[in-house]
């Protein structure tokens, strides 16, 4: 196991007036090669229990441990635990400090006693993992654009070479062009082997990339499970001040108006699956009954004046069938 | 200038043929960051500014209430001139900002003090202050954290006390540059929801500047800058039919409209101008 959660509370100011539980009793396993999407009301926890996954924050009460190494034990070395796990902050790029890339690249290499031609064999690789030119290597981090600076913060921590890369809102403040650069940078480092946990408040990004969902609320772990099956909780997860993809929210509202569709979808082309499947399949049922069969299939509140409920209904109970 | 105040036809902020030049690298040329915009906002009108990171919208922002002055052309605030140092204060009593980051605007230590501290420098009446504390409060949902320090506030709670902040100052435009980058669909929500109500019972009109496309599809008017310019300009309904413009300058569809268009591009016959859930869900229904 990557990582493992058991029982982990964890409580600020403890002892103060502004004492505060940010995580209860939480029992969380990141296993090797998954793609976690952890989601969250703002407040739910999700910040403090990243920090948790590499030791930044020990637990105030039960055990998290790394790689087999508990972040509790002082005999743990901490600098190993933040070789295997990768924690990119929200905002990374404010913690740039260096005079130059190569010298911010080089800082974590170094700083694990690595030999120099191995330091820059990983400021190499960490560079062109996230997709910048070495000419940039001489180039003060201030000087660059934010998505680019956004990418160096995060070669600075690829360049530790982790096994498990933990990344918090990463896309927050890009403009979408820098979104779509920096989600499709974390799908190649996924599909490479690395172990990825995503916190995003972007519940479509979630539903793209995540092979797992687990959802905070109140310092707990209240849902965790496949995309396809979590994003079907609508009423749970707005309740929790989340949302699902927009995606499962058109098949939902179109089955309830009685469409033929399964209503399984959570991404955009599953949901152009589902919906392009349920027109072929009432064209073929207009052709086969005639034109009052295909008017019956119409939706009832929107459509015509006389447009029957019952037949969109009875359309309904035939998606069902068909769609399970 | 008086004579230009109040009349409805005039835009109640006027941003004419600007250019701004920011000082470029060592011994390096200035970046141009406004290259003649022209650019205006009415009373109670709801605007949002889209544009690719460096486009010049954070610029255009402060320039509205005189952070920033133009170099070239003219702001005008109400008919005010924002290069003219004395009407600095009366301009920003009118216009409020709230930025990306409200980490930089929080400067007390507990909530409904921070609220407190715009009325308080105004030298407004105690019973004044309260009452704005409280309003500002309830607007963006933190009544109930009123009590809290700030720096244990989640970063969506933040940014809703710093978009307090500027509230209690009661602006006649505010202007907010990312506001809700860090928040969750439910603080986004309650965001929007505080927008549109402020514009509807206060009348307050608002420039906000966002990635967020869908926030953007709830605007009045939509404004596209890229490198420096105002590139689009129109109807929420306008813009967004121009996927491929849009995409060209490295802007998405909101998440309805591209699911909209990714269903035309899969041969569904659905019509343009499609915003909302609700209308892609009534025009699938029509067809039959």
């Amino acid at each position: 196991m990557s990582i493992e959660l058991e029982h982990v509370s964890y409580i600020y100011n403890r002892g103060t007036p502004a004492e505060w539980q940010a995580l209860r009793d939480v029992s969380l396993t990141i296993r090797p090669g998954e793609f976690v999407g952890l989601i969250g009301a703002t407040g739910s926890g999700k910040s403090t229990l990243v920090q948790h996954m590499n030791g930044l924050l020990r637990p105030t009460s039960g055990r998290v441990r790394v790689f087999g190494m508990d972040t509790s034990d002082r005999r743990t070395d901490l600098t190993r635990v933040r070789q295997r796990v990768g924690l990119v902050f929200q905002y990374p790029e404010h913690q740039l400090f260096a005079a130059t890339v190569a010298e911010e690249l080089a800082y974590g290499p170094t700083n694990l006693g690595l030999p120099p031609a191995e330091v820059q064999r990983r400021v190499r690789w960490a560079l062109r993992a996230v997709g910048l030119g070495e000419e940039l290597l001489t180039r003060s981090p201030f000087s660059l654009s934010g998505g680019q600076a956004r990418r160096v913060a995060l070669a600075g921590v690829l360049a530790m070479r982790p096994d498990v890369l933990v990344l918090d809102e990463p896309a927050a403040g890009l403009d979408p062009l820098g979104r779509r650069e920096i989600l499709d940078l974390i799908r190649n480092l996924h599909r490479e082997g690395m172990t990825i946990v995503l916190v995003s408040h972007s519940m479509e990004d979630v539903a793209e990339l995540a092979t797992r969902v687990v959802v905070l609320d109140q310092g707990r772990v209240v849902m965790d499970g496949p995309p396809r099956v979590l994003f079907r909780r609508h009423r749970e997860l707005a309740a929790l001040g989340l949302a699902a993809p927009v995606a499962a929210e058109l098949v939902d509202a179109l089955k309830a108006r009685g469409w033929p569709v399964p209503g399984q979808a959570v991404t955009i082309r599953e949901a152009v699956a589902e919906v392009t499947a349920a027109l072929a399949a009432r064209r073929q049922a207009g052709r086969q009954g005639g034109g009052p069969e295909g008017q019956r299939q119409g939706c009832p509140e929107g459509g015509g004046p006389e447009g029957p409920r019952h037949g969109c209904q009875e359309g309904s109970r035939e998606g069902g069938r068909a769609g399970v | 200038m008086a004579s230009r105040r109040g009349e409805p036809s005039e835009p109640y902020i006027l941003v004419r043929d600007v250019t701004y030049r920011y000082p470029g690298p060592p011994g390096g040329e200035p970046v141009l960051a406004l290259d003649r915009v022209g650019f205006r906002v009415y009373r109670g009108e709801f605007v949002a500014v889209l544009g690719r990171n460096g486009s010049g919208k954070s610029t255009l922002a402060r320039l509205l209430n005189a952070l920033l002055l133009p170099q070239e052309g003219e702001v005008r605030v109400d008919g005010l001139d924002t290069r003219d140092p004395a009407n600095l204060w009366a301009i920003r009593d009118r216009v409020g900002m709230v930025f990306q980051n409200p980490d930089n605007q929080i400067v007390a230590a507990v909530v409904e003090e921070d609220v407190a501290f715009g009325p308080e420098n105004q030298g407004l009446p105690p019973e004044e202050i309260r009452q704005r504390v409280e309003e500002a409060l309830a607007a963006v949902g933190l009544t109930p954290l009123r009590d809290r320090p700030p720096h244990l506030l989640s970063g969506g709670q933040k940014q809703r006390l710093a978009i307090a902040g500027a509230l209690a100052l009661t602006p006649a435009c505010l202007v907010l540059d990312e506001p809700t980058a860090m928040l969750d669909p439910r603080g986004r929500a309650e965001v929007m929801a505080t927008v549109t109500r402020l514009r509807q019972e206060a009348g307050v009109a608002v420039v906000l500047i966002t990635h967020f496309m869908d926030e953007a599809a709830q605007a009045d008017r939509v404004v596209v800058m890229d490198r420096g310019r105002v590139v689009l300009e129109g109807s929420p309904r306008e813009i967004f039919a121009q996927a491929d413009r849009l995409r060209a300058l490295h802007l998405d569809l909101p998440p309805v409209v591209a699911l909209a268009a990714e269903l035309r591009a899969a041969g569904v016959p659905v019509p343009p101008g499609i915003l909302t859930l609700d209308e892609l869900v009534e025009a699938l229904c029509r067809l039959s």
